[in-house]
């Protein structure tokens, strides 16, 4: 498992993306004495580090250079400063990345993936292929495949993000603005109404299987996954 | 020459008194020899001008600067060694010393608040990131509503940000080449939430070969950003379209954003760009600060790129910025 160092003085924020990189098959150690960084470092040995710039005692860029003096692992810098000289700084000083706040959680684990992929190279280790479940409705992201049971059917570029994003959350609910963002992204500009017309057909691929009312209408919120089958 | 024989005017008057007594004195005492007389009335006059000749010739170059309606330069070490220039000179050097004093103050204290709006900014990001890190997986609707308000105060933020740092401009920038169609279109995925939440959809209309301008990237985002972002807002229920255009021109290239919404009502459309004015529109959507357009036309100012904004009321407002070829 690789060991992720995550120097942040403010203390939620230390303890959201702390809970967050575990969650994603990482240890975390979380820094709490900010004059030791450095010892720390040295205790730990992490396969990559987080840094805040904005550090009690000394800054990010002091102890980005220390630990270079022992060690090349990943160094992302974390920081609220977006200006470019501050970047230029960060990879100035020994820093292989950097990241603005407010950011988002799919951003940072983005970043620490690739940049453990880029040096140890362990991605079909740490990774595996992509498997997102719900009560045996399981959808497979790099194939753009949907299976239920024995069945499985390929579906559309558009359909499989709808279905990446409802079977990922589940019973949470989810809402329209995230969908569209979520397609946004790819350059598909969806508005209201063409929404809607994916969301019934990824509502009839779902009957292809025989499952009927899986995906419920919040009012004024979006849209919630329910199991409305026998569990497999 | 005037002023030097205006001030001395009184001086002249004077002597020709004393000298018009002297006359007339001795005239009455009975001295009535008009060739004395004379001779003592032209060696007074010779003396006085002589006297006024030496004082023209000491003085001429302060004289010459106080009527020169251009120069507003002092330099007090070219007037000469007469006790008034020397007096003028030093009492001179003494009040524009003290006025570079209280401007360097000035200075000092612009760049202390400029650097502690910076540092005020950046430090309101970290709770704002826990927030954002807090309510990012729920959808349910006090959720969604919480992070509209976020947004809002996001967008706040960095108006002041980059407002208090204009300030600061010219030591704050870097002239790049930046593809414009790969600018516009990562400048609308970062945007995607203004566009879906006022129901926007952009339309590109892009030539094929990638144009390229000469510009600073972080202004220009900020720039095109407030645009859009005041392009979208008064789009709301009207229209569902924002063009976005780019066009290469024989001298200039040409980036347009046009919208279908309300428009500016004529009587406002002069004003849009001054400072803390929201007008009609401003007042009709309550999200006016007055600042956004304000910004956007110093921005551009100081990048050196021409704007024009047209607007007609219930049709719609285009905004174009022009780029020059170099």
């Amino acid at each position: 498992m690789k060991k992720i160092m995550i120097n942040e003085d403010n203390e939620e924020l230390r303890i959201l993306l702390t809970n967050h990189i575990n969650k994603f098959g990482y240890k975390t150690i979380a820094i709490e004495q900010f004059e030791q960084i450095l010892e720390g470092f040295l205790k730990v040995e992490p396969d990559l580090v987080l840094l805040d710039i904005n550090l009690p005692s000394f800054d990010g860029f002091y102890w980005c250079r220390q630990i270079r003096k022992h060690s090349t692992c990943p160094i992302i810098f974390v920081s609220a400063r977006e200006g470019t000289m501050d970047q230029i700084m960060a990879l100035e000083n020994g820093g292989d990345d950097y990241i603005t706040k407010p950011f988002s959680y799919d951003f940072v684990i983005a970043k620490i993936n690739s940049h453990i992929r880029r040096v140890y190279g362990e991605y079909a280790q740490t990774q595996g292929e992509r498997i997102i479940n719900f009560y045996g409705l399981t959808y497979l992201p790099e194939r753009m495949e949907l299976r239920f049971g024995p069945q499985s059917v390929e579906v559309t570029k558009k359909e499989a993000l709808l279905f990446e994003v409802l079977l990922e959350r589940g019973e949470k609910v989810t809402s329209r603005e995230r969908l569209m963002e979520k397609m946004w992204d790819t350059d598909l500009f969806v508005d209201e109404n063409t929404l809607n017309v994916y969301i019934a057909r990824v509502r009839k691929r779902l009957t292809e299987f025989g499952i009927q009312d899986a995906i419920e209408t919040v009012r004024g919120a979006g849209y919630r996954m329910k199991c409305t089958w026998e569990e497999m | 020459m005037s002023l030097f024989l205006k001030s001395h005017l009184p001086l002249l008057l004077i002597t020709f008194l004393q000298g018009s007594f002297i006359f007339s004195y001795y005239w009455f005492l009975g001295f009535q020899e008009m060739n004395h007389l004379l001779y003592v009335f032209i060696i007074q006059v010779l003396a006085m001008i002589l006297y006024l000749t030496y004082r023209w010739l000491q003085d001429i170059k302060i004289y010459r600067w106080l009527q020169d309606e251009e120069s507003t330069e002092f330099d007090g070490s070219s007037f000469g060694k007469s006790p008034l220039a020397e007096a003028l000179y030093e009492k001179q050097h003494r009040v524009s010393k003290e006025y570079e004093n209280k401007l360097h103050q000035v200075q000092a204290d612009l760049n202390d608040r400029v650097t502690f709006i910076n540092q005020w900014v950046h430090q309101m990001k970290t709770p704002l990131s826990v927030i954002h890190l807090m309510t990012q997986d729920e959808d349910e609707e006090i959720f969604q509503g919480i992070r509209k308000e976020l947004y809002r105060i996001e967008d706040g933020l960095k108006t002041v940000l980059y407002s208090s740092r204009l300030s600061l401009f010219e030591k704050d920038y870097t002239i790049e080449k930046v593809p414009l169609q790969d600018f516009i279109n990562k400048l609308i995925i970062e945007n995607k939430r203004l566009f879906i939440q006022y129901k926007v959809s952009p339309k590109k209309f892009f030539p094929g070969e990638t144009v390229y301008v000469y510009s600073d990237t972080k202004w220009l985002q900020f720039s095109v950003t407030q645009i859009i972002s005041n392009a979208v807002k008064y789009s709301t229920n009207k229209s569902d379209t924002l063009e976005f255009r780019i066009d290469k021109q024989k001298t200039r290239i040409l980036l347009e954003i046009k919208d279908f919404g309300v428009g500016i009502p004529s009587e406002d459309i002069r004003r849009v760009f001054e400072p803390y004015f929201t007008g009609a529109n401003g007042r009709l959507y309550h999200e006016s600060t007055g600042m956004g357009l304000y910004l956007v036309k110093e921005i551009m100012s100081k990048l050196q790129h021409a704007i024009n904004l047209e607007s007609t009321p219930g049709k719609g407002t285009t905004f174009q910025i022009y780029f020059s070829v170099q």
